[in-house]
Parts: structure tokens; C-alpha cells; sequence
């Protein structure tokens, strides 16, 4: 879930607030072949402000993936982007006007679509 | 059913729904899920997309894998149609599918579930047996938003029974990089 | 439930014709896995639809004699895409073909979406479009004779190449009353070729093509020499393109007689390599793995080896 909302989720709205790509197609979910394989780990902690010092396990972790990844992303390349998903798009724009392709070529902006 | 139809709105179906035979008139306009959920109540096909996108309508037509809500309903003329409700057996006992799903954890909220199964009981239908990869690349047309098919691969794997790459075999996964699974 | 205002189902490609004839605005329907898509987002509405599914012999896959010329491969459009990706006929004249249906969508729409309505629905995307560019397809579109008496058997076949066949996007050249039967590949355009098709796509899987690129060639026995190469490329426009006017071919047509130089510069591909060559379809001495025996693997390995 989080790897998706990192690398290929994105809900595009038009000016006035209506959502282009309600579907299937067009929001895109990772499918098998996108995911590589997982390993689950559990950090047991004691939170004391929940009951019994548990907290929440289903939605909570799925927001640092992307944090995780843009840092991979800065790590490797130098370049910190702060916007998601980090789409081949986005990256590619944003390794252009870093240079890290040599001289800077003509591309698209990122996102065209937003 | 006979050549002479009119062509008209609705086609008197003939086909076998989970080893019962059925025959039911339905409109042209009506895809095979609708048919098998408001017709004849098989509520484990589920209308995730009803764009074919998702998988989660996937049914067994005949042996084969497809998706339910993109396939019009009088397409079923004397086919075998499967559901998750025709594989449990006389006495209610799940097949051996279904029962490695829930030894490994493989459901969540369980929406992408049923159309799963029925592709992993086409899987071990097949009688091959396939790569890790490979069976990443079957399950390819279901989307599952909770589990990141970890559990669901180790639950089919576990049914279909694995086999390594062969020497020399391409470990990159690309899609065309595995055989066709049918 | 689908915007459908009436389905005829036809069991020949007779039938079809006289009732496109009878119902005018109808549509022909094979899988549906377009059409019905198009429906559900209200791209059309009130459909009349002809199903052409289950006429038999529009889904055969043969070597024939056409017109004197003998192995030609011709293809039935009601061919499923996982029929063709699993067929040996496919994989031993057009394995790309082959490879390149096998990465459209997922399992589930590869056992119903066929290869003419595939084709027929006009998409610079499609999956097959790039490689039956670079394949120089030819296709068989069936209509009513003139003045029809209604007689059994009467059709009237025009051959069209696919490169005139897509006009512009989601446009393609088939008149009304028109119905696509036969796919043909001629063995001057398949025989000691071969290539690869690479789909890129923001996803593995269940996604469009964001590009698409074909690529089919022919080496001299000896392997030095490329004699052939064809590019093709599908979304690079409003329709498939073949790269023939690319400028790297310097001048107008496939670079014939390259050096191989040409090729040399290329990652992963060598200019010249030992192993059987010649053998009609592919050169799988070029490509095989050990222990493969010519199977669909050993062709992706070296597109992986380049990619």
C-alpha cells in the first residue's frame, strides 16, 4: 500500500475539484508485478496511550514507505523531491534540471497533467 | 439454444453453474456477473471495477480465467461457468485452495479474495508447476490493496507446489520473460 | 448492466455481413474486452451489436498458400491473445508477435481479447500494433458483394496493408459492412527474422503501453551483415509508426546492407556470432540458452541482455 502511494498513486483533479481518473486504469494500483517480495517485521513497543500499550497496525505503516523511498531516491542520486508519486516522470524531470544527465535536455514538466 | 433467435433483448441461457445445470432468460445488456450475482445470488463474484481492471469478478469459464464483468452474460451458452461457491465440497470443506488462503494469511478484507481463488484453482488446475515469478506474473490481473501478494503468492505457491528457475533461465522479471501459464 | 440496445449473434461471416447490412450502425463484437470498456464509459450508448465470437473459422492459425505464395501465416482475428502467445505456429515464424500480445493487460483479458479486435479498435497503444507493423501484415476485410442475391458463400475479400489500415486514432479503414477475417503474414517478411518487442508501460502489468517498440531484423547467413531491420512504434503518435524514415537509417528505406558497424554500437547485440543461422523464423543460435531447446525464452534473453 504504501510502496503505491509512493511510486504510482495519484488521484488527478481538474480545476474544479472533479476527479479525472476514478477507475481501475487510471489510478495506478501496484499489481503482483510490481511489488517486489515483502518481509514483515513487528516492532513491539509499549504506547501507553493505547489500550493494553498496542497502537494501530493497519494504517500507520503505510506512511513511511515514501519517505523511505524519496530518501533512497536522495541517497542515490543527490536529488530530494518533495512531491509525490515519485513517477519515472517527476524523476526524470528532476534529474534533468540537477544535471545529472550531462547537459540539460528539452523535456516535459513534470506532471503535465496536474 | 437455437440459431433462429430474433436478436432481440433477452436469449434463453443454457449453461452449468457449478455442476448445475441452468437455464435462465437474460438480457443481452447483461454481463456475466450481474447474471451470477442478482440471478442466481453468487455473491463471491465481486464487482470491484466492472471495467475488467481489477480481476475481482474472475470466474471460471469453461477452465478459463476471466473477468466476469466484461463478459456478456449470453456468452455463457452451454459453458461451465465456476465460482468460489461450486468449490467447496458435498459436506462444506473447502478445497485444498481455498484452505491454503487461509493457513497463510493470504485474505485481508478479502474483496479481492474470491477472484483470486479462482484463478489460483485454474493455476493448480493446470497441473504445472511454475516459478515464483511466474506465478507473479498469473496473478497479475488481480489488484489487492492490503496484502501486497506476499501471503497470497506463499498461499498458491504452497497449493501449485513451486519449482526453481532452470539454469540459464532469465531472472529478471520482465513480462515477456515467463511463459504463458495456460 | 451495459447500454446494450440489441445483440445479434452470427455464426458465419455471412451472417455477420447481412445482418451489418440489415442493422446499420451495428457493431461487430469478438471478445468485447474494448467495446464493453467503451460502454461502461459511456463512450457510445444505445450499442447494436453484431457478435462475431463464435463464427469457427475466423479463429484458425495456418501456414496456407494465398494466392500462389505458400507459407503465408495467416491468422484468424478471433485468435485470443493467450492462444497466440502459447502457439507454436506463432512462436516459430513471429515469436514477437507472440511475446508482444502476452504483456497486454493481465491473464484474465488475454483469454477473451482477440487480435482483430485488437486491431480493429484503432489504438496507437495496442500491443499488436507495433509488432504487426514491423511484421508488414496484411489484412483480409470481408464485405456483401454488389447487389447481394443472398447466395451462400459470397464475400468479397480486399487485402490492405496495416500500415494503411490505421488512420488516425481509434480510426481505422473499415468501411461499414465491413468485417476483418484474416490476418496474413507473408514469409518474405517473417522468414530468417527475428526481434523483439519491448512495452513500456508505468506498470508490470494491466497497464496501456506509455511506448511501444518493435524491432525485426534479418542477418545475412553468414552473420555479418544486417540486411534487414525494422523498427515500429506504437503511441510515438496519433497512429503506429513505422521507423523506417528514421534518419539513422540515412536514407529513405530499412537499412539494407548495413555494415555491422550499424548494429555493433548497440548494447548486447554482437555483430557477428557463431551458431546456426538460417533457419527459417529466427536464428536461435544467436540467442539460445543452455539447455533451452528454441524455447520463447531464449528470445527475451537477449532483449534482456541489451535492455
Amino acid at each position: 500500500m504504501g510502496l503505491g502511494y509512493g511510486l504510482s498513486e495519484q488521484m488527478i483533479f481538474d480545476d474544479k475539484g472533479r476527479l479525472l481518473n476514478g477507475n481501475f486504469l487510471d489510478y495506478k494500483l501496484p499489481t503482483s508485478l510490481d511489488t517486489p517480495e515483502l518481509q514483515a517485521y513487528f516492532v513491539e513497543t509499549y504506547d501507553s496511550s493505547g489500550p493494553f500499550g498496542n497502537k494501530a497496525l493497519g494504517e500507520p505503516p503505510a506512511i513511511p514507505q515514501s519517505a523511505a523511498l524519496r530518501n533512497a531516491i536522495k541517497n542515490a542520486t543527490g536529488v530530494a523531491i518533495n512531491q509525490l508519486p515519485l513517477t519515472p516522470q517527476k524523476l526524470t524531470a528532476a534529474f534533468n534540471a540537477a544535471g545529472l544527465y550531462g547537459e540539460k535536455t528539452k523535456s516535459q514538466p513534470a506532471g503535465g497533467k496536474e | 439454444m437455437e440459431r433462429e433467435l430474433p436478436g432481440g433483448k433477452y436469449w434463453v441461457l443454457h449453461c452449468t453453474v457449478n455442476g448445475k445445470p441452468v437455464e435462465k432468460a437474460v438480457e443481452y445488456r447483461e454481463s456475466l456477473a450481474d447474471f451470477l450475482r442478482n440471478q442466481l445470488g453468487l455473491t463471491s463474484v465481486k464487482k470491484g471495477c466492472d471495467v475488467g481492471e481489477c480481476g475481482a469478478c474472475t470466474v471460471l469459464v469453461d477452465g478459463v480465467s476471466l473477468d466476469s464483468c466484461i463478459y456478456l452474460a449470453c456468452w455463457a451458452e452451454g459453458r461451465h461457468i465456476l465460482t468460489v461457491e461450486g468449490l467447496t465440497g458435498a459436506d462444506g470443506e473447502l478445497s485444498a485452495v481455498q484452505q491454503a488462503f487461509i493457513d497463510e494469511a493470504a485474505v485481508q478484507c478479502g474483496f479481492c479474495t474470491p477472484g483470486l481463488i479462482m484463478t489460483a484453482t485454474e493455476i493448480v488446475d493446470s497441473g504445472r508447476k511454475y516459478t515464483r515469478e511466474e506465478l507473479r506474473r498469473l496473478i497479475s490481473g488481480h489488484l489487492c490493496r492490503c496484502t501486497g501478494y506476499q501471503n497470497i503468492l506463499n498461499a498458491v505457491e504452497k497449493v501449485a507446489g513451486a519449482r526453481e528457475p532452470e539454469e540459464g533461465e532469465p531472472r529478471i522479471i520482465l513480462a515477456s520473460q515467463t511463459e504463458a501459464g495456460e | 448492466m451495459f447500454d446494450i440496445k440489441s445483440y445479434y449473434p452470427a455464426y458465419s461471416v455471412r451472417e455477420a455481413l447481412l445482418l451489418a447490412k440489415k442493422h446499420e450502425g451495428a457493431r461487430f463484437i469478438a471478445g468485447g474486452t474494448d467495446l464493453l470498456i467503451k460502454l461502461r464509459e459511456g463512450k457510445f450508448s444505445d450499442a447494436l451489436l453484431i457478435g462475431v465470437g463464435g463464427i469457427p473459422e475466423l479463429s484458425e492459425i495456418a501456414l496456407d498458400t494465398v494466392n500462389g505464395r505458400e507459407r503465408v501465416l495467416c491468422v484468424g482475428p478471433l485468435c485470443t491473445f493467450a492462444r497466440l502467445a502459447a502457439d507454436p505456429l506463432i512462436e516459430s515464424c513471429a515469436p514477437m508477435l507472440g511475446r508482444a500480445v502476452d504483456q497486454a493487460g493481465g491473464p484474465q483479458l488475454r483469454n477473451v481479447g482477440t487480435i482483430g479486435g485488437n486491431v480493429c479498435n484503432g489504438a496507437t497503444s495496442a500491443d499488436s500494433a507495433a509488432s504487426l507493423f514491423a511484421l508488414n501484415a496484411r489484412l483480409v476485410l470481408a464485405s456483401l458483394p454488389e447487389g447481394e442475391a443472398g447466395r451462400e458463400g459470397d464475400t468479397v475479400d480486399e487485402e490492405i496493408s496495416i500500415h494503411d489500415f490505421y488512420r488516425g486514432p481509434g480510426r481505422v479503414a473499415l468501411k461499414p459492412g465491413q468485417l476483418l477475417t484474416e490476418i496474413r503474414i507473408y514469409p518474405e517478411d517473417y522468414e530468417g527474422y527475428f526481434g523483439h518487442y519491448t512495452k513500456y508501460s508505468m506498470r508490470n502489468a494491466m497497464d496501456i503501453a506509455t511506448l511501444g517498440c518493435a524491432v525485426w531484423c534479418r542477418f545475412s547467413r553468414d552473420l555479418k551483415l544486417v540486411e534487414d531491420v525494422r523498427l515500429a512504434y506504437g503511441v510515438a503518435g496519433p497512429v503506429p509508426r513505422h521507423g523506417r524514415d528514421l534518419p539513422v537509417f540515412g536514407e529513405p528505406g530499412p537499412g539494407r546492407n548495413q555494415p555491422p558497424g550499424f548494429l555493433a554500437g548497440l548494447p548486447g547485440i554482437p555483430a557477428a556470432a557463431g551458431g546456426r543461422a538460417g533457419l527459417p523464423g529466427n536464428c536461435p543460435g544467436l540467442y539460445s540458452s543452455p539447455g533451452s531447446k528454441g524455447k520463447r525464452r531464449s528470445q527475451d534473453q537477449a532483449g534482456a541482455a541489451g535492455a
